[in-house]
């Protein structure tokens, strides 16, 4: 496999470029990493900033205005509202389960149907979150 | 807190507005009303909504200081809460206070017998659908796991 690189100042945008007879492994990794460059988010802890995958986010969580990110261990903040961040993922396994929080379903370890209709979600980090009445439908939809 | 303080306010105050108009409308149809009543409408419909607006109090209550929302989490004491909810405004205001029976005849077994019959269909309804959706959702949740699973293992 040839490999060309090119670079200069004039180029405002990064941009790979591949020519190949058909898309094998080795090109679909290629191909992979690309794209999850583009599948990241800057977060913030302590005051430093980040980036951490987008797939290894748990769920997002507003409290008293501000926007954390919850992954297995760790949380972090970020400047993003919760909308944005709804709006931003909504092509993906996130969905919103209450006014405050969205939750990523690829980190879902089961449901449990509570007395008053709504769900308590399992996560595969032991955390435990509850899906309200109203947004189940939505919840249900993405699932399917 | 607050919030939910609020929110639990507005959920067991609509409780109660559905309850009572249910009530009403029940005794409505089966014309119970205007033979038992008899020109004491209003003190009559005063005392169904005091005994609502008492078993949406008592749920209230049995909802904040009795955990365990998940129907596999029922204890035999949430389950006597529950009961206790209506019983205790239906006997207590209903037979010692508005006359609505006789509590020491054999009278009071009709709410009891109609509360516990009640009281168990609808659980046994509402747990059989609720494990149903449960069963479904986490099959699913299963299903994506796996296929999830099997595109790391092939990357």
């Amino acid at each position: 496999m040839k490999l060309r690189l090119e670079t200069s100042l004039e180029y405002n945008e990064t941009e790979v470029y591949i020519q190949c007879q058909k898309v094998d492994n080795k090109i679909q990794k290629i191909i992979d990493i690309v794209n999850d460059d583009t599948k990241r988010m800057t977060v913030k802890k302590e005051g430093v900033s980040e980036m951490i995958k987008i797939q290894d986010i748990y769920y997002f969580e507003s409290v008293d205005e501000r926007s954390y990110v919850y992954a297995e261990t760790e949380v972090y903040s970020t400047e993003k509202k919760l909308y944005e961040i709804e709006e931003l993922l909504k092509e993906s396994s996130f969905v919103r389960i209450s006014k405050s929080c969205i939750l990523n379903i690829d980190h879902l370890d089961g449901v449990k149907m509570l007395r008053n209709g709504k769900l308590e979600a399992q996560l595969s980090n032991g955390e435990r979150l509850i899906i309200n009445r109203h947004y189940v439908p939505s919840f249900k939809q993405k699932l399917s | 807190m607050k919030r939910s303080f609020f929110k639990k306010l507005v959920y067991y105050g609509v409780s109660f507005c559905v309850s009572y108009t249910l009530v009403s409308l029940i005794l409505s149809l089966l014309n119970i009303n205007a033979s038992l009543v008899a020109g004491n409408f209003w003190i009559y419909n005063i005392e169904i909504m005091s005994v609502c607006f008492c078993i949406a109090l008592l749920m209230w209550l049995t909802d904040t200081f009795i955990k365990g929302s998940s129907y596999d989490d029922m204890t035999p004491l949430g389950i006597f809460a529950d009961l206790m909810d209506v019983a205790l405004p239906v006997i207590g205001l209903g037979g010692f206070v508005f006359d609505w029976f006789d509590v020491f005849s054999k009278e009071i077994l009709y709410p009891i017998i109609i509360l516990l019959f009640v009281y168990f269909v609808v659980l046994g309804f509402f747990y059989l659908n609720a494990k149903m959706t449960e069963i479904e959702l986490n099959k699913k949740i299963q299903e994506r796991k796996k296929k999830l699973n099997n595109n790391k293992q092939d990357d």
